[in-house]
């Protein structure tokens, strides 16, 4: 089960670190779109057409392709001031909460952009000036919200892994432990 | 059950999903979606929190936000914040508490880069706490500088957090940006009257630094030109009208990019700046999720309506009302996260906010100002918090220890944004 749970984690985090670098990339887009919009309009007095259509499809990579990434960081904002007293199963029962609240929260969200998806390809919807697909930038959203209920899912798994033997070491969570130590401790 | 109730009852469930450890975006969209579907139905729900994601990131407005970001954290891995403490060390260095002095003004000169005060906090305790504890300062005081010089990276431009504040309420983020300048500068001379008088009672916490040759002087500050073309480019440009926020903003990451480029940044120090970029930019658009959906729930249930309303008919004087804000802000402020409290909170406070004919681009100041107290100030102060987790052998009792005199600073600070408004707003009012 540990090595199947590690083996995914890897995979996952791979595919994360991509989505997020592309996100990156992205975002550098962005500051060149806008830099050659300024240089265009001031020096040529020739704005780029469709420049705020460009930033604002750009923007759904930008924001949502680093939040698969951000979850394997443990980068959300959460309160811990009660939670981060907990020790062994309390802290593992406090983290099944966590994930499978959020696993709900992001599956619904998942499952609305897909409907939403599905609607602008039918509709054929597009941006108002230079008529870009809605399309492409909301698929890029429902699948970095796929990404992040994987990802929400593997953590739910792992917490009850560790509600079961709390003090195993978790490749998920950061937590190594020597194993004789583990065994020993889970057994006592 | 009425749906007033149902929204005070929302608004329980998501404070107790918060305080059991649950990332506020989760919580706030987990309550938001139930709520909805309460209310209306399952599919409603699920349809208008599918929409949301999308709706609220690909905007132009919100491409402001991972521009801002990325300027701090370039700046930050191509070492323009070692070169900015570098010449301010060599500059104030010999004032009563010289390298405090010094660490307030690099903290200036990193929020000018930077939108978020915990990334400058990290940046200076790794930076100029050792120093200092080097020079022979108290580490109490030392640490408490640190924390405090964090919290300028939200009121002056960029701040991500003005960002977010005037996106939500849907207020000029322009008018914002130029608004956080003032009440920026007044934070740092406060700040260094607070260092000089407690330096001056107690000359043992920071022993006087040997004088610099002027050369040397003269010679640190081509290096810091960078940070006072980004503030130039931000300021400038809005003010002027010559850019929108995001145009400014790109620049201002263009000439940075070219700084770190001239520092010769490695590709890897490059690739470490685009992912805490991205991390910290998805971080603040998953909260923006979470709590659009919430928003819109508590919106199906009239609540904020209900609340503005009923703030408006209070036998009180207005500034009351807006005393117990800023009172609860505060108190709130003392277990939430910055974001997170701003998000919770606005729906309901600003309509009464408005109902009571304050301004809005005033009440963002005092809001991030509220919230910058509140990530010094214990049990949860997060400045504090991230010094401790870098430098574990100095208690987070001895970090709140030396920030508590800068509270009495802080307190001088809001007294100000509340009793000059037209101050705060002098800037914004010139560009209108």
């Amino acid at each position: 089960m540990q090595a199947l749970i590690e083996a995914i984690h890897k995979i996952l985090g791979f595919i994360e670190r991509s989505f997020g670098l592309v996100a990156g990339l992205v975002i550098m887009g962005l500051m060149v779109v806008v830099c050659a919009e300024v240089v265009g309009r001031s020096a040529f007095n020739h704005p780029i057409r469709g420049s705020i259509d460009i930033v604002s499809q750009m923007m759904a990579i930008a924001a949502a392709g680093g939040i698969p990434y951000t979850q394997s960081k443990f980068g959300n904002v959460r309160m811990t001031i009660l939670t981060g007293r907990l020790e062994n199963r309390p802290r593992w029962l406090a983290e099944v909460l966590t994930y499978a609240v959020a696993a709900w929260a992001v599956w619904v969200l998942m499952q609305g952009s897909t409907g939403f998806l599905e609607r602008a390809w039918r509709s054929g919807a597009d941006t108002a000036e230079i008529h870009i697909p809605t399309w492409i930038g909301i698929s890029f959203v429902t699948v970095s919200l796929s990404l992040l209920l994987a990802r929400l899912v593997l953590q739910l798994i792992e917490s009850l892994r560790l509600l079961a033997r709390p003090r195993a070491s978790s490749l998920v969570f950061g937590i190594t432990r020597p194993a004789t130590a583990a065994l020993n401790a889970d057994k006592g | 059950m009425d749906p007033i109730t149902i929204g005070y009852l929302g608004i329980a469930a998501l404070v107790l999903l918060v305080i059991l450890g649950v990332p506020v975006a989760f919580a706030s969209a987990f309550v938001g979606i139930v709520g909805i579907s309460y209310i209306r139905n399952p599919s409603v729900g699920e349809g208008l929190a599918g929409m949301i994601p999308f709706a609220n990131s690909a905007s132009y407005s919100l491409s402001v936000l991972p521009l801002f970001v990325a300027i701090g954290f370039l700046a930050m891995h191509a070492g323009i914040t070692t070169s900015a403490y570098d010449a301010a060390r060599k500059w104030v260095g010999r004032a009563p508490g010289g390298l405090a002095t010094a660490t307030i003004f690099a903290s200036a000169g990193f929020a000018a880069v930077s939108g978020a005060s915990t990334a400058s906090t990290a940046v200076f305790t790794r930076l100029a706490l050792p120093e200092m504890e080097k020079r022979g300062y108290d580490r109490a005081f030392a640490a408490g500088v640190v924390a405090v010089g964090g919290t300028l990276a939200a009121l002056i431009p960029p701040s991500a957090l003005l960002v977010i504040y005037g996106i939500i309420v849907e207020t000029s983020v322009a008018q914002l940006l130029l608004a956080g300048f003032l009440p920026g500068i007044l934070s740092v001379v406060v700040y260094l009257l607070v260092i000089t008088v407690v330096v001056k009672l107690r000359p043992g916490l920071a022993p006087i630094e040997p004088a610099v040759p002027m050369i040397e002087k003269i010679r640190a500050l081509p290096q810091v030109a960078g940070v006072f073309s980004v503030v130039g480019v931000i300021l400038v440009g809005i003010y002027m009208g010559w850019m929108t926020p995001t145009e400014s903003a790109g620049v201002a990451t263009a000439i940075i990019l070219l700084m770190a480029m001239r520092k010769r940044m490695k590709l890897k120090e490059f690739g470490h700046g685009l992912l805490d970029t991205v991390q910290t930019t998805a971080m603040i658009f998953m909260v923006i999720w979470g709590v659009m959906v919430f928003v819109r729930f508590l919106a199906f249930t009239g609540l904020p309506a209900s609340v503005a309303d009923s703030v408006t008919h209070l036998d009180v004087p207005r500034w009351v009302i807006l005393a117990a804000i800023i009172v609860m802000y505060l108190l709130l402020g003392m277990i939430l996260d910055g974001l997170g409290m701003m998000l919770l909170t606005l729906p309901v406070v600003f309509p009464s906010i408005v109902a009571l004919g304050y301004d809005p681009v005033w009440f963002g100041i005092l809001l991030v100002k509220l919230i910058e107290v509140g990530v010094v100030t214990p049990p949860v102060g997060l400045n504090c918090y991230v010094v401790n987790g870098i430098r574990p052998d100095i208690p987070l009792e001895s970090v709140f220890k030396g920030v508590a005199p800068f509270l009495l600073g802080e307190i001088v600070i809001i007294g100000v944004i509340v009793a000059f408004p037209d101050l705060i707003l002098l800037l914004p009012n010139l560009m209108n």
